[in-house]
């Protein structure tokens, strides 16, 4: 912990650090209450983990679904988030994310401008008691980023989910089934144009809020240590242009920095497991965690993370490190499986990444192996002619990353998978894709899971058989959006001390705090929903703390 | 199709300049983004560039091939991705200038297949940035050689 300075190279009453959606909606609201709010960013860009992401809040019982006619009320809310929770977190922690979401997406729609729409898709588990099949995944507009002036330049650019286009006309494009949807033509103008889509649109919306605010950003600043006096936390000592640049901030600092996920140390400290890819910018380093573990905060729910199975493509970077890519139709569009190297099939592909990635985890415990580690979607010609495989566009040719064979056995022996097991899962799969019902694991029969496939395929939108070659197998692995573990906090979004009580002036919000769903994923957006709303509650409670 | 052409003076006569260029192996490390290439006879090579678009980099391999020779002026070749929907072309042209010689580069690069236009839409802006650095590094290069 670092000493109080002799002067303050600045000072502020609202700290901010982190500009991902935690951190910029806690600026705009701190604001709003009428303090002086400073944010620093690590990166020269702002953004984090939201702008590379599909910008989706999830928001149960939100204003826009009731005015859509689609039923949702607290109660179900509430049954619905206790159970994804699991019993790991306070239920008043629960409640005060379910009673808050709607009031602060209202507050950023009429205030910050950010109109999001009712989105088609399902809950994560849609069938359990409170599940929606949808309206609480909000779905950004397209933003025109020549709004944010000079500021445009500093929009973190999305590596993967590009699409410069609004989410609801993606939406009804069916684009995600089949990209060939999509005029490539028209999206070449939009992007030219300074169009930007998904996370990078809720992040130009919420920023360009923060500007018209007149709200002091310093990127390129990362925090290193907070400073105390007298139990409290009164401010920073930060960096920029190499110095050690110190910042006192009277009423509260709100660490919105995101997860840890590109720490090593601190991934094999806390997350269980095998080894997963980050998806997040490589900034995302636990940097905030860091500072609050140092003043003695209490943690929580370390050995989560926004789970993802996840692949990595040769030769692909992303600021300088590999980029990871999630998976979504190749697992679950008809003409594929996911199976271990047994050749066995683990888990409905078709299920939400979040829960179909803590398969990797599983152990056999008289071989203390990890039995679906390494992990293979297998799929055939049918799947390349008619659907999009990570970057290959259907019909298109196949790549040095996908492993061939002209027959199943072939295709075995090339990626190292057994052979009878993989020959005798193919033929059990096909059976159950010619009858349209998943015996084993029930792929395809959730809301969610009839999303993800295609529509237009019948009877199972997400069963088609492998029979086609030739054969293909990409390894995918376990990765993960964010880690969601961190300072726990009360329901005002201030951290605990180890020790008990609460650290006076230190707030956390988003994927730097211990995650309110515990080990669960609600919907699209979850994490941007809890970020969101933990950035507007700490915010409200650090605004009327006296300065000081 | 994104394109670009760059010229530069280079600070040395039109014989030495063009004795530099005319071998490809001379020059082609210059390429941002150069990792390595494979010459397999006179006209035909494999380049790995790890392309920077700014949203991503992505090392790609293209097949090379060099069209057209002229001793003393200029060469042409032609790029076709080895895995990626991609070709192009470029050429490399000098000619006397007084003293001193004038060097054209000229790249274009097109993306093909369904997203084409998307991936069309990224190289366009970093086209000129490469072409810039590239000619200058050649210039430096040049020019080294001729005061040494």
């Amino acid at each position: 912990m670092a000493t109080k300075p002799e002067k303050w190279d600045l000072e502020t009453d609202v700290l901010v650090m982190g500009s991902g959606c935690s951190g910029l909606v806690a600026a705009i609201i701190a604001h709003d209450e009428g303090s002086k709010v400073t944010l620093i960013e690590k990166a020269s860009t702002i953004g984090g983990a939201t702008a590379v992401s599909g910008g989706f809040p999830w928001i149960p019982n939100n204003h826009l679904e009731k005015e859509a006619g689609i039923s949702d009320s607290r109660e179900e809310a509430l049954t619905y988030m206790k159970f994804i929770a699991d019993g790991q977190v306070d239920d008043e922690l629960v409640e005060a994310f379910i009673d808050t979401a709607p009031v602060m997406i209202k507050y950023i729609e009429d205030k910050a401008g950010l109109k999001f729409t009712v989105s088609e898709m399902p809950d994560y588990h849609d069938t359990k008691p409170g599940g929606k099949s949808k309206g609480r995944s909000l779905g950004p507009p397209a933003f025109d980023s020549n709004l944010l002036g000079e500021w445009k330049g500093r929009l973190r650019q999305a590596p993967v989910v590009i699409f410069p286009m609004s989410w609801e006309d993606f939406e009804k494009s069916n684009a995600k089934a089949d990209p060939r949807n999509l005029d490539y033509g028209m999206l070449a103008k939009n992007m030219m144009a300074g169009i930007v889509g998904m996370g990078m649109s809720t992040i130009g919306c919420l920023l360009k809020a923060c500007l018209d605010r007149g709200i002091e950003i310093l990127v390129e600043t990362p925090g290193r240590e907070l400073i105390s006096e007298n139990g409290a936390v009164i401010g920073m000592k930060a960096q920029k242009d190499g110095n050690d640049f110190y910042i006192k901030a009277s009423q509260g600092i709100i660490l919105a920095s995101g997860g840890f996920e590109w720490s090593n140390d601190l991934k094999k400290q806390f997350v269980p497991g095998p080894d997963f890819l980050p998806l997040s910018p490589p900034s995302n380093e636990g940097d905030g965690l860091k500072m609050s573990m140092a003043i003695g905060a209490e943690l929580g729910n370390m050995h989560q993370i926004w789970g993802v199975p996840s692949c990595q493509l040769q030769g692909e970077e992303y600021e300088g490190k590999p980029l990871s890519r999630m998976t979504m139709g190749e697992r679950a569009l008809p003409h594929s499986i996911m199976v271990n190297r047994c050749g066995e099939r683990f888990v409905d592909e078709a299920f939400n990444y979040s829960d179909v990635a803590k398969t990797f985890c599983h152990v056999d415990p008289l071989a203390y192996d990890l039995v679906n580690v390494p992990a293979w979607v297998v799929f055939d010609q049918q799947f390349m002619d008619g659907y999009m495989f990570l970057t290959v566009p259907p019909g298109e040719v196949a790549q040095p990353w996908m492993i061939q064979g002209d027959t199943i056995e072939e295709l075995a022996n090339e990626a190292g998978i057994d052979t009878e097991g993989l020959k005798e899962t193919v033929t059990r799969f096909n059976g159950f894709a010619n009858k349209g019902e998943d015996l084993d694991f029930g792929r395809g029969s959730t809301a969610y899971d009839r999303y993800q496939g295609d529509p237009n395929h019948k009877p199972n939108e997400t069963l088609g058989t492998i029979e086609k070659a030739p054969f293909y197998a990409v390894s995918v692995v376990r990765g993960a959006l964010g880690t969601k573990g961190g300072p726990t906090t009360d329901v005002n979004g201030q951290v605990k001390h180890v020790m008990g009580g609460l650290i006076e002036g230190l707030y956390a919000a988003g994927n730097v705090m211990a995650g309110t769903s515990g080990p669960g994923y609600g919907g699209a957006g979850n994490t941007i929903a809890a970020g969101m709303t933990w950035g507007y509650i700490a915010a409200k409670h650090a605004t009327r703390q006296p300065k000081r | 199709m994104p394109d670009i052409t760059h010229t530069e003076t280079v600070k040395a006569p039109l014989e030495a300049t063009w004795d530099f260029c005319k071998n490809m192996n001379n020059w082609v490390q210059y390429l941002k983004g150069y990792e390595k290439h494979e010459e397999h006879n006179e006209t035909e090579s494999t380049w790995w560039i790890k392309g920077d678009v700014g949203i991503m980099a992505k090392t790609v391999s293209f097949k090379v091939h060099i069209d057209e020779w002229i001793d003393g002026d200029k060469i042409t070749f032609s790029l076709k991705g080895v895995s990626e929907n991609m070709s192009g072309k470029g050429s490399l042209k000098v000619e006397a200038d007084g003293d001193n010689t004038k060097l054209t580069f000229y790249l274009e690069i097109k993306a093909g297949g369904l997203i084409g236009p998307m991936v069309n839409a990224v190289l366009g802006p970093v086209l000129k940035p490469i072409a810039t650095d590239f000619a200058g590094k050649l210039v430096a290069r040049i020019e080294e050689i001729q005061a040494s």
